[in-house]
């Protein structure tokens, strides 16, 4: 056998030591009270996890996967710019589409607002579609498909009052306390980790650029047992295998979730019911 | 000289294999004649010196056994992967049924654990089979450890995470001789040093994959380190390293000569291309020729196969809608001939 050094047996025990220490220290630093934001999400913002890689049954562990809407609007080339993107090639330039699909994603800040501004906007725009629908269904009675569009609308505005996740990307940037000065109400607002990359919309002879969210790095929240024994989503036995989980299925509830000082989420308490 | 390792002691008792059966052909050949008396003396020694290595670092004695040793070697890899496998199965079967604290109790348990067990396995197992088994268990107890607290705090997931991981690869890596870990642990400290060579241009770390460049100075750092820090005490350690380091050089270099797109340079991806598959070409030839000058057989055996796949897709490019099916299945065959032709001579000419 080899003559190794007699420190390197030792060097094992204190890296997964250390390891461990860093890493059950970062948690303990996150959690320190006060948290940067506390949100009370619903079954509408947060919807079963699942995977691809578990049969039932195979991992008992349970995750919910954070379901956020983009106001695209929000993130638009100004925006990119200040976040170090470099926008300033026009999309007429030969060179442009090159340029911008060659772009990879950045780390960012992102803003998430709860049931705010974004939310009543959206809201707003189903139901402004749904009466432009009957209105045109009225001025246009033989029209084919209008009580397609019409159901269509009415289903969209349905989602939205009733399903519809109310959380919303809004902002993005690179320094929390500029973000937190914009967005003071803790109780409507988190800041999170993210990835963000320009994406270049064409819609016929008209193009814009705008930031697209290709990743929130809080999107799975783990569920201690705590919890589940009173979390009122129907899970089958096996918690995140694949499945489909049919809107009856998922009963109301009304959850803390806290974000702490590195912006990583905790559950604070689940109960069931709305708001 | 007394050997230091297994790898040292292992050449002794096939050079002196070598010794006796070319010793045999001499006698034959009426080269040289020794007395019994001097063959009952060698023989002597020789059993002696077998008999001492066997018990100190159990080496293989003879034919039979270094067959064995092959395959005790491919049950003891397949047994630690699927060990390994078995453990990562095994917690998320039950982890959901336990309290935060007990989770991570578990976690940091069973890393403690496994790797206690390894050092106590390895101070019982000369021959090293039951080691590399356990050492493989330990290292995947710790990968489940750290990414098990992450999903359970919802730690933002970072590239950081590959730095312990590399450096608990490596401990095992040099602790039991085990290259699979070595390897291991190559590839999680070119994907850290990728990851933040990215990072340092504003990238998202998961997306280092996008920028194959990113990979292209931690494999040619891998190929130097055995040239700078000696690895003869461990078999195959500095060919590990070559051979990783070659990997993580020429594929990014397959994927940018045909993804232009893909690369920090600000020209057509067309260029991109042309550029990268010259580069490809002539450092595949370049590495070949140092592997056959400092008798790396590694490097010359993966250079000339990166060499000819560079060649063979170059030739499908040019060829393959233009030329009958059997016409470029012929240039290729000969190509190969050629490849044969020039390597042969020049192992004749004892380059």
């Amino acid at each position: 056998m080899n003559r190794r050094p007699a420190w390197l047996p030792a060097a094992g025990g204190f890296l997964l030591a250390f390891t461990n220490v860093v890493v059950l220290g970062g948690v303990a630093y996150n959690r320190l009270q006060p948290p940067d934001s506390v949100l009370a999400l619903t079954e509408r913002e947060l919807g079963p996890q699942w995977s691809w890689m578990w049969r039932e049954r195979e991992n008992s562990g349970m995750s919910l996967r954070l379901e956020y809407r983009v106001e695209s609007a929000r993130l638009d080339r100004d925006k990119l710019a200040a976040l170090g993107f470099d926008v300033a090639p026009p999309l007429t330039d030969a060179n442009a589409e090159n340029h911008y699909r060659r772009m990879l994603g950045r780390d960012v800040l992102l803003v998430l607002e709860l049931d705010g501004p974004a939310r009543a906007r959206s809201l707003e725009a189903a139901r402004s579609l749904l009466a432009r629908q009957e209105r045109e269904s009225d001025a246009n009675p033989g029209r084919d498909d209008n009580a397609q569009r019409l159901q269509s609308a009415r289903q969209g505005l349905a989602s939205e009052e009733q399903a519809a996740s109310r959380l919303f990307i809004v902002d993005a940037g690179l320094n929390q306390t500029m973000l937190r000065e914009i967005y003071p109400d803790r109780a409507h607002y988190a800041i999170v980790h993210g990835t963000i990359r320009p994406l270049v919309m064409r819609d016929g002879t008209s193009s814009t650029i705008v930031g697209a969210v290709t990743a929130v790095d809080c999107e799975s929240i783990h569920v201690p047992l705590e919890f589940r024994a009173t979390f009122p989503v129907d899970h089958p036995a096996g918690g995140m295998a694949a499945y489909t989980v049919w809107p009856e299925q998922i009963r109301p509830f009304t959850l803390q979730l806290a974000f702490g000082r590195r912006l990583e989420p905790w559950i604070l308490s689940v109960r069931a019911g709305t708001i | 000289v007394t050997p230091l390792s297994r790898v040292e002691a292992q050449a002794r008792v096939e050079a002196i294999h070598a010794f006796t059966l070319e010793l045999s052909r001499l006698e034959t050949a009426d080269v040289v004649s020794l007395s019994d008396e001097q063959h009952r003396r060698i023989d002597d020694h020789h059993r002696m010196v077998i008999a001492s290595l066997s018990r100190q670092f159990d080496v293989d004695r003879d034919t039979r056994s270094k067959q064995l040793s092959w395959g005790m070697r491919v049950a003891s890899l397949l047994g630690a992967i699927a060990l390994a496998a078995s453990v990562f199965f095994l917690f998320h079967q039950f982890w959901g049924r336990f309290g935060t604290l007990v989770q991570v109790g578990t976690l940091i348990g069973a890393s403690m654990l496994t790797y206690g067990a390894t050092l106590w396995v390895r101070t019982q197992d000369e021959n090293g089979y039951f080691t590399k088994l356990a050492a493989l268990v330990a290292f995947v107890c710790f990968v489940l450890n750290i990414a098990m607290m992450a999903e359970i705090f919802n730690i933002t997931p970072s590239d950081k995470a590959l730095l312990p991981w590399a450096a608990y690869a490596f401990l095992l890596a040099y602790l039991c001789d085990l290259r699979l870990l070595l390897a291991t642990g190559l590839l999680c400290i070119t994907a850290f040093i990728a990851a933040q060579a990215g990072g340092l241009q504003g990238l998202y770390w998961l997306d280092v994959g996008r920028r194959p460049e990113n990979f292209l100075p931690p494999a040619l750092m891998l190929f130097v380190i055995p040239l700078l820090l000696d690895q003869s005490r461990h078999a195959g350690f500095a060919q590990t390293y070559r051979l990783v380091g070659l990997l993580a050089f020429f594929l990014p270099l397959l994927v940018l000569a045909h993804w232009g797109d893909g690369s920090y340079l600000s020209l057509e991806p067309t260029t991109i291309e042309h550029l990268y598959e010259a580069l490809g070409f002539l450092s595949a030839g370049a590495a070949a020729a140092l592997g056959i000058r400092r008798h790396w057989p590694d490097v010359v055996n993966t250079s000339v196969t990166f060499f000819i796949v560079f060649l063979y897709i170059k030739f499908y490019d040019w060829w393959w809608d233009v030329m009958p099916k059997y016409l470029f299945f012929l240039v290729l065959g000969l190509t190969a001939l050629l490849t044969l032709f020039v390597l042969r001579r020049l192992r004749s000419a004892g380059v």
